[in-house]
């Protein structure tokens, strides 16, 4: 099992590099939920570091972008990365109409939630999943255990819970008569706190709290998950850096117990959806 | 050339009966399972069947949702429904999940439309569906106007695309807030619409919110018929019998002033106000026209409008004694102007020159929601069954 590092600022990429397997990075004009995007040519140079690159093209695709988007897939095509991250389903039509080579990551964040659909996209050609956030440690494993994708599984973030193309945060200061900053801003409601960001492409907003899901790491290795990814967004460096090397040591089998223990000292103990079902039928005895 | 549907919502079999009868070709309901309104009352099988066999009795047709996103555990019994629903005499299958859309196309002979929640917004997306075999794509509700042109343009599916109804902040599919707020899982059926909630932000007393308004197409219908749209949705499974009647009524008589060329600024305007009468929010073309901005939202706490022009629903005239029976559903009284409205589109404007009880005795006030009320009434329009009254536009 590889440890990828999704990278938000550019200069921490370095920070990293001795401490996991590989990045995932986004693509300028092509990503969201990323502060720092990349280009092609420095894609290209990080290819060069000897770590598996992965690429994350995941905002919705409008018809004007279709041919740059074209154009850039070509490129990535031609450069030795792992895998393209895609939530747009027009990735998948230009990769099978122009025969590029490139294995794709079915990244459509909130619905990669069944090993029926991973299996279809398998068969599509896509390689790879990469697991949603909103469902349990269990539904995780079978659905490895039932697919034949390699699956990549986040287990430290603040998580993603909605993305928009309105620009909610210039929308509102314009409403006041104040005018967006481009900063991350926190709301709250009720005593829970969230974060929220906006870019060109629209707006997102994710948890404060960060996702802890170290504890599982044992029970991912032992179902051979391919990846695990911690998301840098909004940590700070150290906490990721001393956060690689708890999930090293976890992985070489040394002292587990006590580097998950410390990991809750440093990360928090929220563990999100990996042990927690959500509900959705709350008035199935009305419906029966 | 083949005439633009009018898709309605229905919640239950009275409101897609009314629906069907105020002029919808079409009703998307939701059965029992896997659909994303677990809140609504939804369809038995039973009651499938019997809503195809109305439908169909008028020659229109019923959609089934199916757009939940799967979980393992929503998989197991999902073919049997299948097959119990084309059993039904469903027409179509709207769906989210591309594995059901395979499922469906390669054992079934049944329509699938692809549903919002894909939240599909460009050419080659909608390629890559048709070439599943998909029969109809309902579009992000992103999308311009020159966007959705040249979509139908370049690939030739079925577009169909929303007119009417509430809107989601957020990308559909794309929104979980629900999920971590209330841990109510939106994309299977339990949005809690946190985006209507109200937050503080860190740097301004004033409150934060995200809350859209409404979308009213109605100015546009003609616009969405000359590009080449295949449907128009109206949103709201779980709106209220009035409600739909109003808005279906409404879009049944612009859709069809459309095309005999009788689409005149009065008449078109005469039916907008009809339609903002019903309405409980604000409403805007959102991305249309533009790209949704600061005014198609809301920024303060309060965003419902109460609404109380329905009066009652007609369940009876006698025409040889002109005595109109209704159940009341707001308060009214002798003097006021009112209308009748009917399913086949006539209304019936009149004063009320008394209120009687079910005994014909005069009370002066109907102040009683479900109480029977009988109104005298002089008519040679036909009143039928689902007829409705409401306040005279302008009127009391």
């Amino acid at each position: 099992m590889k440890t990828l590092v999704k990278i938000n600022k550019k200069e921490n990429i370095n920070s990293y590099i001795s401490l996991c397997d590989g990045f995932i990075v986004g693509l300028e004009d092509f990503s969201i939920d990323y502060d720092d995007t990349f280009n092609i040519e420095e894609i290209e140079s990080l290819t060069k570091l000897n770590k598996e690159i992965f690429v994350a093209i995941n905002k919705n695709i409008f018809n004007s972008e279709l041919d740059i988007l074209k154009e850039k897939l070509f490129m990535l095509d031609k450069l030795k990365i792992k895998g393209i991250l895609f939530y747009d389903l027009s990735i998948l039509y230009i990769k099978k109409h122009n025969n590029l080579n490139i294995d794709l990551v079915w990244n459509q964040t909130h619905m990669v939630t069944n090993y029926n659909t991973c299996n279809y996209y398998y068969e599509k050609g896509v390689k790879y999943g990469f697991i949603s956030g909103e469902i349990t440690k269990d539904e995780i494993l079978e659905i490895n255990k039932k697919s034949n994708m390699n699956f990549l599984v986040t287990i430290v973030a603040h998580q993603v819970m909605s993305c928009s193309r309105r620009l909610l945060l210039s929308n509102y200061y314009n409403s006041i008569n104040k005018k967006y900053d481009g900063s991350l801003k926190q709301i709250k409601e009720h005593d829970k706190t969230y974060l929220i960001k906006e870019n060109k492409d629209g707006t997102v907003i994710k948890t404060s709290e960060v996702l802890n899901g170290i504890s599982i790491i044992p029970e991912l290795l032992e179902n051979n998950i391919s990846y695990i990814v911690v998301d840098e967004s909004y940590i700070e460096k150290e906490k990721i850096e001393q956060t690689l090397k708890l999930i090293e040591q976890i992985k070489s089998g040394s002292n587990r117990e006590k580097c998950i223990n410390d990991s809750y000292s440093l990360l928090g103990d929220n563990t999100s959806f990996l042990f927690k079902k959500t509900i959705y039928k709350v008035k199935r005895e009305a419906q029966e | 050339m083949k005439k633009i549907e009018l898709l309605s919502p229905a919640g239950d079999l009275e409101r897609l009966k009314v629906t069907l009868l105020y002029g919808a070709d079409a009703v998307y309901i939701g059965g029992r399972e896997y659909s994303l309104r677990a809140n609504a009352t939804n369809f038995s099988i039973n009651e499938i069947k019997e809503a195809c066999d109305f439908a169909h009795s008028l020659n229109k047709k019923v959609y089934l949702t199916l757009n939940i996103v799967f979980h393992n555990e929503d998989i197991e019994g999902v073919d049997d429904y299948i097959k119990e629903v084309v059993d039904a005499g469903i027409d179509a299958f709207i769906v989210s999940d591309p594995f059901i859309i395979s499922h469906i196309k390669n054992n079934y002979d049944v329509e699938v439309h692809l549903s919002t929640q894909a939240s599909t917004t460009n050419i080659d997306s909608v390629l890559y569906f048709k070439e599943e075999g998909i029969d109809r794509v309902v579009l992000a509700r992103e999308l311009s106007k020159d966007e959705i042109k040249e979509i139908i343009d370049k690939t030739k599916v079925d577009i169909e695309v929303f007119i009417h109804g509430a809107m989601c902040t957020f990308y559909s599919g794309r929104c979980v807030l629900s999920n971590y707020l209330t841990n109510r899982d939106s994309n299977r059926g339990g949005c809690s619409q946190v985006c209507r909630f109200a937050f503080n932000i860190e740097d301004n007393n004033d409150k934060f919110t995200m809350a859209t308004k409404d979308l009213n197409m109605s100015k546009y219908i003609k616009d969405l018929i000359e590009i080449g749209v295949s449907s128009l949705k109206v949103e709201g499974r779980m709106r209220s019998l009035y409600y739909l009647a109003t808005v279906i009524g409404t879009y049944r008589k612009i859709i069809d002033a459309c095309y005999n060329n009788t689409l005149t600024e009065e008449y078109l305007n005469n039916q907008v106000q009809i339609l903002n009468r019903v309405a409980n929010r604000e409403t805007s073309t959102h991305y249309f026209l533009k790209q949704a901005d600061y005014t198609d939202q809301y920024y303060t706490g309060r965003q419902e409008l109460s609404n109380q022009d329905y009066l009652g629903l007609i369940t009876g005239y006698d025409k040889k004694n002109n005595i109109l029976t209704l159940v009341e559903r707001n308060y009214f009284e002798k003097g006021w102007e009112v209308e009748v409205f009917t399913p086949k589109g006539d209304v019936i404007s009149f004063s009320i020159d008394e209120v009687y009880d079910e005994e014909l005795n005069p009370i002066g006030v109907a102040r009683h929601p479900e109480e029977v009320i009988k109104l005298k009434l002089d008519t040679t329009l036909e009143i039928d069954e689902y007829s409705m009254m409401r306040i005279k536009n302008g009127g009391n």
